[in-house]
């Protein structure tokens, strides 16, 4: 197993956002968090993610256990082992799409602005590298992130709601993107509330108010 | 690509590519930088300004003979000595004075002395005249009257004489009339032609100066001075040690600080002073809490791209490292600004109130520099802080 | 009618949740605002309010200098003396009623004078055999003037310089005890508690035995003079109820063109500018007033103390108006600086409102209420902080409390408001072409 799930709990005071949740991701997987608003599904995203702790239960990320981690340390293992995607993008606006990719290199070890390029241009935006996140359009800011989230070769990507602000069009090609990753052996955890997505990946994982309802292979492969 | 040259990149993004935001912060820092500039440099002169403008008071130090019942008089050499000894910078003048009666004698037909006879029944015109040099009046005495020309203009004649505002009105006497003195103890006489009417208000209105050279012929004293004044920058302390150094140094005269000008001098100079400091400081604190606010709200609007940049896998030291280099650098370089347009405030400031140009301390440049940086780095560092101590997901989902 | 004002009044009730709906959501951005506001006003409150009283302040301080007019009677004949010790020429003594003394406190600009003491100048001999110049003069004297008012004042209040070592003489006791300058004790080997016999010059009864209460240091004149009770005087030489000459320390403003001229020749001045000149506290003015007062009198400035006086003033005025202006500019910029970066902020709120259908117009109407709430809170609290900064200065340098200028209140709510509008105006231009869709897809 790459990710394990153990009981995993969150309260906010006493609001139970996690409710004993167990589960395990194997390597090469897409998993998906399905659910609907406010059933913690961005919650246990944050917690794999290292952007938030459990309050109870352990996260096991390729053989380290996170709860055991102090706040620097999680910011090491998320650096090393796990590419971001956000609903929202979140693209520095006054750096260049080839910059902005530039600057989680930056974070992780060294610029180099060649291999940024060609991140770029594997998103299918090598012409767009000189553009500030303003002059692109929404697909093409989140293919800026879909990039930056790849540059260090996380062991995990993990993408919240990747295509609740794109449209149809946009939509296609980011889910394009993501079974190419799929394909090339990439695991992913995409959370969104969206079926056709939850269709394409290897298992799908509903949330209800903390729980887990039910867990479900890909269709018609099982 | 070394590390370096990525947080350059960065760094330059972001102070070139934010315009109207780095502009908003960069102009508070111009500013508040400009107003320390020019207060600090114009705070720094005030004191010898304000100093140099209160001896429009007049004479604070007096020279008169130390053993009167010998020697009655001052040497004028012993006066120029004095003058040569005291600091160029700190003496604003000086004027001795030999003092001398002498009868008005009726000897032109011009003016109308009957007055005179009706008014001192004692049937006496006796006057107190005055040697002095009139060149030095001005410096000395800037709040003398003169009506009929002023004491450098009546000075360039040997024979003038500046008549006080009573005895002119008593004895009806004009600038342009020619009079006869006759000092009361010998049958010397003099003529003089009248240059122009005093007033100050005192003891000198009864009077009658002439030239100190001339008073001489008229008394039969030839270089001395009854009395020399000094205009000398400085407080009642540096006046008594100066006056304790020229009377070990000139064992013929006793110098005595004017206490009435010299003490009130220090109180005024002291209120004033105070006031000064405590208007510039609270300029200063509230200015400087005003670009720190300024600085601050540009901080907080990149709470977002903070926590982007920490679920990106970066530290929080070098997060802050960034915060800190950006601002400092935008702080040396407003500072740096400011200062340079500080210099022109503050000599705007200097002419229309001394009218004299403000001396430019050096100094005042690395105190901006260093508030303008520690400033903008502080008041952008705690924001940054703040913002990377919150867990980013909350950052990136809030708004 | 009925429909439209109803419609009107539904579009000024979502405006108005709007504006709540704003503030309540950045509140802590509008707190900022609200500081820098407040700061801002403060600062500039504070210095208007030290600078419109400085005048009166320092001037007060610059009472130190002593007498700025002197009252003589006006058939004086020529006085001769040399440094406060007559040189012998004679002329005939004239003097001053001092009843008419009180009625200094009756003249318009009578709150002006701060303090005055009349002076009877007699030449006694000194057991020495020399001559030595014996003054009565008030030393700290209660009297009632015309008004009904009570005023404490004499040689202490005008000689702030003088150094007494010893005690000062009681007034109303009637003792013959004498304040000595210093140059006559050394002279004369006096102490305080000595006796000092004095010969005036008239007939009859002359010899008189005054006890040495102090040593005065004055370094100047005085220290060659002593100086004894007025009534005590006045009845050993036979002059009851007389007066040489009355010093006068009074509050003055600086000169201006119109003083110079009245200076001049008052009888120049047309009688509308006579007015204003008579109505403002001149030195010459005042001096003009306590002639009218006191029949017989010459009033004139001393100007050795009254030019330098004005100048001086003129100085500090000068100085802390332009810190005044100082710190107004600097908070004005402070201010329109921090509010034009808190509206460029929120170009996404403008987006979205326009891409809702609000009108430029009414966008920056809603920005404009905000900053209009946001200046007035500030300027209240601006105004509030920045007297008592003003107060803090005034105890601090001058040790009295401050005059407040009431209107320095409009002038903290124009500040605070005007610029808080005026800044976000400067950047008004800007969110107004701010486009909608860009605006939304690019955050």
């Amino acid at each position: 197993m790459l990710l394990e799930i153990k009981e995993v709990s969150k309260i906010y005071g006493n609001v139970w956002a996690l409710k004993d949740v167990t589960l395990g991701v194997g390597p090469g997987e897409w998993l998906s968090i399905m659910g609907p608003s406010g059933s913690g599904k961005t919650t246990l995203l944050n917690i794999i993610g290292c952007l938030d702790k459990p309050s109870r239960g352990s996260v096991i990320l390729d053989g380290a256990d996170l709860s055991s981690l102090n706040s620097k340390q999680l910011t090491e293992v998320r650096r090393d082992k796990i590419g971001l995607v956000f609903q929202q993008f979140h693209l520095i606006p006054h750096l260049t799409a080839v910059e902005n990719i530039m600057v989680a290199q930056y974070y992780h070890s060294m610029s180099d602005k060649r291999q940024a390029l060609g991140a770029l241009a594997r998103v299918g935006l090598a012409d767009r590298a000189d553009h500030f996140p303003s002059q692109l359009s929404g697909g093409e800011q989140q293919r800026v992130c879909v990039a930056r989230a790849l540059i260090n070769y996380p062991r995990l990507i993990l993408a919240d709601e990747p295509t609740g602000n794109l449209d149809e069009a946009n939509e296609e090609l980011i889910l394009g993107l993501f079974r190419e990753l799929h394909a090339e052996g990439h695991t992913l955890v995409v959370v969104t509330h969206d079926p056709d997505i939850g269709r394409l990946s290897d298992r799908q994982v509903s949330l209800e108010h903390g729980f887990i309802r039910c867990v479900q292979a890909r269709s018609g492969e099982v | 690509m070394s590390r370096y040259w990525m947080l350059a990149l960065m760094l330059t993004a972001s102070l070139t590519r934010r315009k109207s935001r780095v502009a908003i912060a960069f102009a508070a820092i111009v500013i508040g930088a400009t107003i320390t500039s020019g207060l600090v440099n114009v705070y720094y002169d005030i004191g010898q300004k304000m100093s140099r403008e209160l001896r429009t008071y007049g004479a604070n130090l007096v020279l008169t003979p130390s053993s009167p019942e010998q020697q009655p008089y001052v040497r004028l050499d012993d006066i120029s000595s004095v003058a040569a000894r005291v600091d160029d910078v700190r003496l604003v003048g000086y004027v001795p004075y030999l003092f001398g009666i002498a009868e008005l004698q009726p000897a032109q037909a011009e003016g109308d002395f009957s007055y005179l006879y009706r008014v001192a029944r004692g049937h006496k015109r006796e006057l107190v005249v005055v040697g002095t040099r009139f060149d030095q009046i001005e410096k000395v005495s800037p709040y003398w009257k003169i009506t009929g020309g002023t004491a450098a203009t009546i000075g360039q004649e040997k024979d003038s004489a500046l008549v006080g505002e009573i005895v002119a009105t008593r004895l009806n006497i004009a600038p342009g009339d020619r009079l006869t003195l006759t000092a009361v103890d010998s049958a010397r006489t003099i003529e003089v032609l009248v240059g122009g009417i005093l007033t100050t208000g005192s003891d000198e209105d009864t009077q009658i100066f002439v030239d100190l050279d001339l008073a001489g012929d008229l008394l039969g004293k030839q270089r001395v001075a009854s009395v020399a004044y000094f205009s000398v920058v400085g407080g009642l302390r540096d006046l008594e040690s100066l006056a304790n150094d020229l009377m070990t140094e000139f064992p013929d005269i006793t110098a005595s600080p004017i206490t009435r000008i010299s003490k009130s001098e220090g109180q005024v100079l002291d209120k004033i002073m105070s006031l000064v400091f405590l208007a510039v400081a609270l300029i200063l604190l509230l200015t400087l809490l005003c670009v720190a606010i300024t600085m601050s709200n540009v901080a907080i609007e990149r709470r977002r791209e903070i926590g982007l940049k920490k679920a990106l896998g970066a530290r929080d030291r070098a997060i802050m490292l960034e915060f800190l280099a950006e601002s400092s650098a935008l702080g040396l370089a407003g500072g740096l600004l400011g200062w340079a347009l500080g210099l022109p405030f503050a000599q705007a400031v200097g002419q229309s109130i001394f009218q004299s140009a403000v001396s430019i301390r050096p100094e005042v440049l690395p105190l901006v520099l260093f508030l303008s940086g520690f400033l903008a780095a502080l008041a952008s560092f705690l924001p940054a802080r703040a913002a990377a101590r919150v867990d980013p997901a909350t950052i990136l989902k809030g708004e | 009618m009925l429909r439209g004002s109803l419609a009107n009044e539904g579009v000024l009730l979502v405006f108005l949740r709007m504006v709540r709906r704003s503030i309540v959501k950045g509140w802590h951005k509008k707190v900022l605002a609200v500081m820098t506001v407040t700061i801002g006003t403060a600062l500039a409150v504070a210095m208007l309010n030290v600078s419109l009283d400085i005048g009166d302040k320092v001037d007060r301080e610059l009472k130190d200098y002593g007498a700025n007019i002197l009252v003589i009677p006006n058939v004086e004949a020529i006085a001769s003396e040399i440094e406060g010790v007559g040189l012998g020429a004679r002329g005939i003594p004239s003097y001053l009623p001092d009843g008419e003394v009180p009625k200094l406190k009756t003249i318009f600009w009578s709150n002006n004078i701060v303090a005055f003491a009349p002076f009877l100048d007699v030449q006694a001999s000194a057991p020495s055999g020399g001559q030595v110049p014996v003054i009565g003069t008030w030393f700290r004297k209660t009297l009632v003037v015309p008004t009904g008012e009570t005023v404490t004042t004499g040689v202490r209040d005008i000689k702030s310089w003088w150094q007494v070592d010893g005690a000062w003489p009681d007034d109303e006791s009637g003792d013959a005890l004498a304040i000595v300058g210093q140059a006559v004790a050394r002279q004369l080997s006096l102490k305080p508690g000595d006796s000092l016999n004095l010969a005036f010059p008239i007939e009859g009864s002359h010899n008189h035995t005054v006890k040495v209460s102090g040593i005065v240091s004055a370094g100047g004149e005085e220290d060659k003079q002593v100086f004894v009770p007025l009534p005590w005087l006045q009845e050993a030489v036979e002059l009851q109820g007389q007066i040489s000459r009355l010093e006068v320390s009074a509050l003055t403003i600086p000169k201006n063109e119109l003083a110079r001229k009245a200076e001049n020749d008052p009888e120049s001045l047309t009688p509308e500018e006579f007015e204003v000149w008579y109505c403002s506290a001149y030195v010459d003015a005042i001096a003009y007033q306590i002639e009218e007062a006191i029949p017989g009198a010459r009033a004139r400035p001393i100007r050795q103390i009254a030019e330098s006086e004005g100048i001086i003033l003129g100085r500090v005025q000068l100085l802390m108006a332009l810190l005044a202006l100082a710190a107004v500019v600097s908070s004005a910029l402070g201010i329109s600086n921090l509010m034009g970066a808190a509206a460029l902020e929120r170009s996404k709120e403008v987006g979205l409102l326009k891409a809702l259908g609000a009108y430029d117009s009414s966008v920056t109407w809603l920005f404009l209420a905000e900053a209009v709430l946001i200046g007035l809170i500030g300027g209240a609290m601006g105004f509030a902080l920045g007297l008592g900064l003003a107060m803090f200065v005034s105890e601090n340098v001058f040790r009295t409390t401050l005059e407040v200028k009431i209107v320095t209140a409009p002038a903290a709510f124009a500040i605070a408001v005007g610029v808080t509008v005026l800044g976000l105006l400067s950047v008004a231009r800007v969110i107004a072409r701010l486009e909608p869709a860009r605006i939304l897809v690019g955050r």
